[in-house]
């Protein structure tokens, strides 16, 4: 924990601050909605402006370094929060604490639920596809984390056709059977081959989104699905005579719901299948282009990946070889297991030359046994100091020795 | 009665209360410093490339003659094992009177996009135990192996059954075809060949966002909302944040090792098969003679029940023995009633034998 005294204090002003912002709004809030009961979802829709505003606002001021992904999934978070508020005081607050019969508050329920779903469905606020994409992760709605690091992949890969991203998605709509037959022409010419290359390119290209735009229909059903299970749930809840009574029950019946409907279709082979065209495609795409850089690189007498991977590939194969032969030349350090074990059958071994020699003393002459033999068979099984190291190259017992292995 | 009973006042004294644990936690955030893990001293005793064989100091000497040797998985840090002082497995079991060493297997680079399971199992980690055998003068020890390393440890007990005395295998995934295995759902028709191929080492950051996809909006969404609460105070916001630094501290998988995991244990779920081949030999469960307990976690998402508990039906042992832990994946190692029961459970059952 930090102690600087300057820092501390410019916290505290600085949580101050933001603290008096926030109660005066709270303030405001509150005496807007009891002088007009019917402003509610101003007044939460206004709550959440104003959280974006001052979010960008105290941007400079937050804290930098590990936390600050943690703050902004924070604030992604709240956002949603507040917007679901705001469909909540819109739609369903009218009926709260209602008490009527079972068919008459379904009947309610259903309708208000509907025009819910709809404030939150995409296209009629845009916010919903905003924040289910942070719900998910940062990926395009409802894809998710998965898609979100597909999209580092993409970018992380030579992505040569960068510049025809925004344009490709709107050709694959209306004309993608027109574009697969125009890419499919033969090329010709002095850059043949590299017209080749460049259509194969788009070809995977439009594959890929091809697979994500079947992906992302499958997700988009599972959206709709989980609204559904959410007035499932709420029914079920209402029919227990018991209500949710916070925002935050609300939001947690959503989350379990949405869960339990992409976990039933997570593990089913549609799924598989559809995420694993998405992978291999772009996977496939990624190859590609990483082959048309290296012919690049190539005409430019320059590196390649695959010369690299190349030498890395040699460079294991001889490091295994080297092992392997080490290995042979020594064998591998005896545990001192088979060196206790060692030890005893050289006890044995001495007390046997003990015994013979005695016997042989009263058969024969007295004779002097002879336990060089058996010191020496002992020393053969002790680990020589040169044995400790191991067949992959590390330091033997003692310590901390770093030795590399090139 | 109609189920919602949400008031606009309500509403916004909710928003007010997040909004102002929000502020009120900027404050405690900004006086975390630095984030440290890992709480137990440990030297690098042995070190291997990137791999370094670490072991931990006691304060006493260990009542058990045998050592424990934690194999961790190659995903995630091993740091996860001894987070903070108050959940810590290595802790607990040092206090069990257990001698206690981990495998760090390090971040791997582009050049070591080759090392395979061999070189992960007959290379380094033999290594390992070897050289601990050689410092305890001992034929055998103890493996604790966790997740992915628990998988990796029964591998090596069918390989080198001579050089474990125990083993432990904790949240292991062992038949990794179970109905409810969402994970091995997902790689099902996926082209390792290609996918390896495209990325060289697969990148941390895609791994780690596909286990967060297993539960996308409890983990990427609920959890953060939940961290208003937790940021209420120094302690409980430092917990929350060493948590989301484990979670987000992925090393990258050597590509060759990866595939050959995904290919042979994933899709083809050779391990109970017997059709695992590292180092040109078959894995054969029925080669793991010596004594096992095998803890699983009753919710977990990654590698559920059912995976673990196929153990039983194809190891060679005689000496079985199963725990159910009523937790998650996570929860086994750092949650409160872990500390309580697992490192207690692992020490008397190794004491026993």
């Amino acid at each position: 924990m930090t102690a600087n005294p300057d820092l501390l204090k410019w916290t505290d002003d600085f949580v101050s601050a933001q603290r008096g912002y926030w109660d005066l709004w709270s303030r405001l809030a509150q005496e807007s909605l009891r002088a007009d009961p019917s402003a509610a979802q101003i007044a939460m829709g206004g709550w959440a402006d104003g959280f974006d505003r001052w979010w960008k606002g105290i941007q400079g001021g937050l804290p930098r370094g590990e936390v600050a992904p943690a703050m902004s999934a924070v604030a992604d978070q709240m956002r949603w929060f507040m917007k679901m508020s705001e469909g909540c005081s819109r739609y369903l607050s009218a009926y709260a604490g209602m008490d009527q019969p079972t068919a008459q508050w379904q009947e309610q329920l259903e309708r208000s639920f509907d025009q819910f779903r709809q404030f939150m469905a995409p296209g009629q606020l845009g916010d919903w596809a905003d924040a289910t994409r942070s719900v998910m992760g940062g990926g395009p709605e409802p894809i998710g984390s998965m898609m979100h690091s597909m999209a580092g992949l993409y970018a992380a890969s030579a992505d040569i056709l960068s510049g025809l991203k925004g344009e490709i998605p709107s050709v694959m709509g209306a004309l993608e059977n027109e574009t697969q037959r125009l890419l499919g022409i033969p090329a010709v010419g002095y850059s043949r081959e590299t017209q080749e290359q460049m259509q194969r390119a788009l070809q995977l290209h439009l594959a890929h989104q091809h697979a994500v735009n079947r992906f992302s229909m499958a997700m988009s059903q599972l959206t709709s699905e989980s609204m559904d299970l959410l007035l499932k749930k709420l029914i079920e809840t209402g029919e227990k005579g018991e209500t949710i009574s916070s925002l935050r029950g609300l939001y947690d019946l959503w989350v379990d719901s949405s869960e339990e409907v992409f976990a039933r279709f997570a593990l089913t082979d549609e799924y598989s299948r559809l995420y694993a065209e998405v992978v291999n495609t772009l996977m496939a795409f990624r190859v590609h282009a990483q082959a048309m850089v290296d012919d690049t690189l190539a005409r430019m007498n320059l590196p390649t990946r695959r010369e690299l991977n190349t030498q890395y590939e040699r460079f294991h194969a001889l490091r295994n070889q080297v092992v392997e032969l080490g290995r042979r030349l020594s064998p591998e350090p005896s545990p001192a297991g088979d060196d206790e074990a060692a030890r005893r059958i050289a006890l044995l071994e001495e007390q046997v030359a003990r015994l013979s020699a005695q016997l042989d003393s009263q058969a024969v002459s007295p004779a002097i046994p002879q336990p060089s033999a058996v010191t020496n068979a002992t020393a053969v099984n002790q680990p020589s100091p040169q044995s400790g190291g191991s067949a992959l190259g590390g330091a033997g017992p003692g310590g901390a020795r770093k030795r590399g292995r090139g | 009665m109609f189920p919602i009973d949400i008031h606009p006042h309500g509403s916004l004294e909710e928003l007010q209360n997040f909004t102002l644990g929000l502020v009120d936690g900027l404050r405690n955030l900004s006086e975390l410093g630095e984030i440290e893990l890992g709480c137990t001293p440990r030297t690098s005793v042995h070190q291997m490339d990137r791999v370094h064989l670490m072991h931990f100091e006691s304060d006493k000497p260990p009542e058990q003659k045998v050592p424990v040797l934690i194999v961790y998985a190659l995903v995630n840090r091993p740091y996860m094992a001894d987070l903070q002082e108050n959940r810590s497995l290595v802790r607990g079991l040092i206090n069990a009177g257990l001698d206690v060493y981990l495998i760090d297997w390090g971040y791997p680079d582009g050049a070591d996009a080759c090392l395979g399971l061999d070189n992960y199992i007959n290379g380094y980690m033999h290594e390992c135990v070897e050289w601990i055998c050689k410092r305890h003068g001992l034929p055998a020890i103890n493996l604790l192996g966790i997740c992915q390393g628990g998988s990796f440890s029964l591998c090596y007990s069918a390989l080198h059954p001579e050089r474990v005395r125990n083993l432990i295998t904790t949240v292991t995934p062992v038949d990794f075809h179970t109905p409810e295995d969402m994970l091995s759902n997902w790689v099902r028709h996926i082209d390792i060949d290609l996918l390896a191929r495209a990325l060289g080492n697969i990148p941390g950051e895609f791994l780690n966002l596909t286990f967060l996809s297993l539960k996308p909006y409890r983990l990427s969404g609920q959890k953060y909302l939940d961290m208003v609460k937790a940021l209420q105070d120094e302690q409980s916001a430092m917990n929350f944040m060493r948590m989301e630094k484990w979670i987000f501290d992925s090393p990258d998988q050597a590509s060759r090792a990866y595939r050959e995991f995904m290919q042979q244990f994933y899709q083809a779920n050779g391990l109970i098969k017997g059709e695992v081949t590292i180092g040109g030999k078959k894995v054969d469960l029925a080669n793991v003679t010596m004594p096992i307990l095998n803890i699983y976690a009753r919710d977990d998402h990654l590698v559920p029940p059912a995976s673990s508990k196929a153990l039983e039906h194809h190891v060679g042992t005689k000496d079985y023995q199963s725990i159910e832990f009523p937790g998650g994946h996570i929860g086994i190692y750092v949650s409160g009633n872990a500390q309580k029961l697992i490192p207690p459970t692992v020490g008397k059952w190794l004491a026993d034998r």
